[in-house]
């Protein structure tokens, strides 16, 4: 009697026990990019497309810092172009894949491993990750880190809510906001060849001048961005500037850019 | 089994202790064969396999060894999958029914295990994103070998004839492969993906004495 309870017992220990394959998140097809300043912390990017010659689906950014790219399973190689606002990168996937048949419900799943970057045209990029990410992502998941050098002279200005402005001029070569525009939070290049910078803006019925002075500091982040210029204590020279009031809210220029000045004018 | 009586003097007094010697010679070799293999065989379209297995006894200790085969034939909604080839398992159970006068056994082991086999699958599927993909893999005589932990029973029914099973958990599998494809099922294992498997003979033998046991007295 004794030897049956035990014999029964081991029976349903090995039978309860027996594996069942999983169908979840059984392809590793997926690469996880961040986009990165060097010196600084996420880039906030807008791409208007990212595509691969190997497939007329077009893909896009899940978030402005983030992008989740799938992996050609019929190459060892894939291709994206990412087209932003204002420049396009190719960005060349390499790696090894395999597949493994998994059960007759599943069907297949592709492994993929040793993931690098063959080729691109970015200012740095670093895998992080040589073991792409399983679909659907799990959190955390992270393979490849786009940096870009950072910008150190955009300053930010707040102005009243919809305030237009026919033109707007500074005393260096730079490209700034088309003609006629509106005004709320936005950004203007400031020059990194002097402490400082002068700008004239035309409000249509009057004619105002911001001067604002900044300090200098030379800085090298990375070799690929050589020697930048980062500009701190940002001040305005009241006796040159003939805005109603200009309030510094911020005196060091960061990238991502913040907003330094609240101005009425 | 023989005894020996020894006196040993300790504080003038004398006490008697029994050392026991055990007699580690063979007395029979046990061979059978796996039912849920011939079973599943029968009954499951996808699998045809068959396996042996054999023991003999060193006193409580026992060396076991298994020759199997199996071969698998999937068809998934996107493709087809078949494997066969041969394994073979050795290694050491250890009796813990040792007054047992039949010898039956409740046992737990140790095996290595080792298996040849070779795989092929056939891709035919429209991926969403990337479109045809029409593949065939091949995986030829490919290695793989693992160990096991096992515990079971054997249980003496007629005069030769034993029953038994084998609990079997499979661990540290290490397969070759291919750069295209990754071994799918090894024969004696079972999925290759996981890390550990467990396994499960129901098993019949007959027994052959090679000599009669030393008797065993018993206990009053």
């Amino acid at each position: 009697m004794r030897k049956t309870g035990l014999f029964t017992f081991m029976l349903i220990i090995a039978v309860s026990c027996l594996n069942e394959p999983d169908c979840y998140q059984l392809n590793n097809n997926t690469v996880v990019i961040f986009f990165k300043i060097i010196g600084g912390g996420n880039d906030q990017v807008q791409l208007v497309s990212v595509q691969s010659p190997d497939t007329d689906s077009i893909f896009a950014a899940s978030n402005p810092s983030k992008i989740v790219l799938p992996l050609n399973p019929k190459n060892e190689e894939t291709l994206y172009t990412l087209q932003g606002t204002d420049v396009t990168n190719t960005l060349v996937f390499g790696y090894k894949r395999q597949v493994q048949f998994v059960s007759e419900a599943c069907g297949e799943r592709y492994y993929f491993q040793e993931l690098n970057v063959l080729n691109h045209d970015f200012d740095s990029v670093r895998v992080t990750n040589a073991i792409p990410t399983p679909t659907p992502e799990p959190a955390g998941a992270n393979n490849v880190e786009i940096y870009r050098c950072a910008i150190t002279n955009i300053m930010g200005l707040s102005f009243p809510q919809d305030t237009p402005v026919e033109q707007i001029t500074s005393d260096f070569a730079t490209i700034i906001l088309p003609p006629n525009a509106i005004l709320n939070d936005f950004f203007l290049p400031l020059d990194t060849g002097k402490s400082s910078t002068t700008y004239q803006f035309d409000f249509g019925d009057s004619l105002k001048t911001l001067y604002v002075k900044y300090s200098r500091t030379k800085k090298k982040f990375a070799d690929v961005c050589g020697n930048q210029r980062i500009l701190h204590e940002l001040l305005v020279d009241y006796t040159m500037t003939t805005m109603d009031s200009t309030v510094v809210s911020k005196d060091s220029i960061q990238d991502l850019p913040v907003i330094n000045l609240e101005i009425i004018p | 089994m023989s005894l020996a009586v020894v006196a040993q003097n300790q504080n003038g007094q004398k006490k008697d202790t029994v050392k026991v010697k055990h007699d580690y010679r063979p007395t029979g070799i046990r061979v059978g064969t796996d039912l849920v293999a011939i079973i599943q065989s029968g009954t499951d379209k996808t699998f045809e396999g068959w396996e042996v297995n054999g023991d003999i006894d060193f006193y409580r200790y026992y060396f076991a060894a298994d020759y199997g085969y199996w071969a698998r034939d999937y068809t998934a909604y996107d493709g087809m999958y078949s494997n066969n080839g041969t394994y073979w398992r050795v290694g050491a159970d250890v009796n813990f029914l040792t007054k047992d006068p039949d010898k039956n056994m409740f046992f737990f082991g140790l095996r290595y295990g080792s298996s040849v086999f070779s795989e092929q699958m056939v891709l035919q599927k429209v991926d969403p994103v990337w479109g045809d993909i029409s593949t065939t893999l091949n995986n030829d005589n490919v290695n793989a070998h693992w160990y096991e932990l096992t515990t079971g029973l054997r249980v003496k029914m007629l005069k030769i004839i034993w029953m038994g099973y084998t609990v079997r958990l499979k661990f540290a599998l290490n397969t070759d492969s291919t750069d295209d494809m990754m071994p799918s099922d090894v024969p004696g294992y079972g999925r290759a993906d996981a890390s550990s498997y467990w396994g499960f003979n129901y098993q019949i033998f007959i027994r052959l004495p090679v000599r009669k046991a030393n008797s065993i007295p018993l206990k009053k």
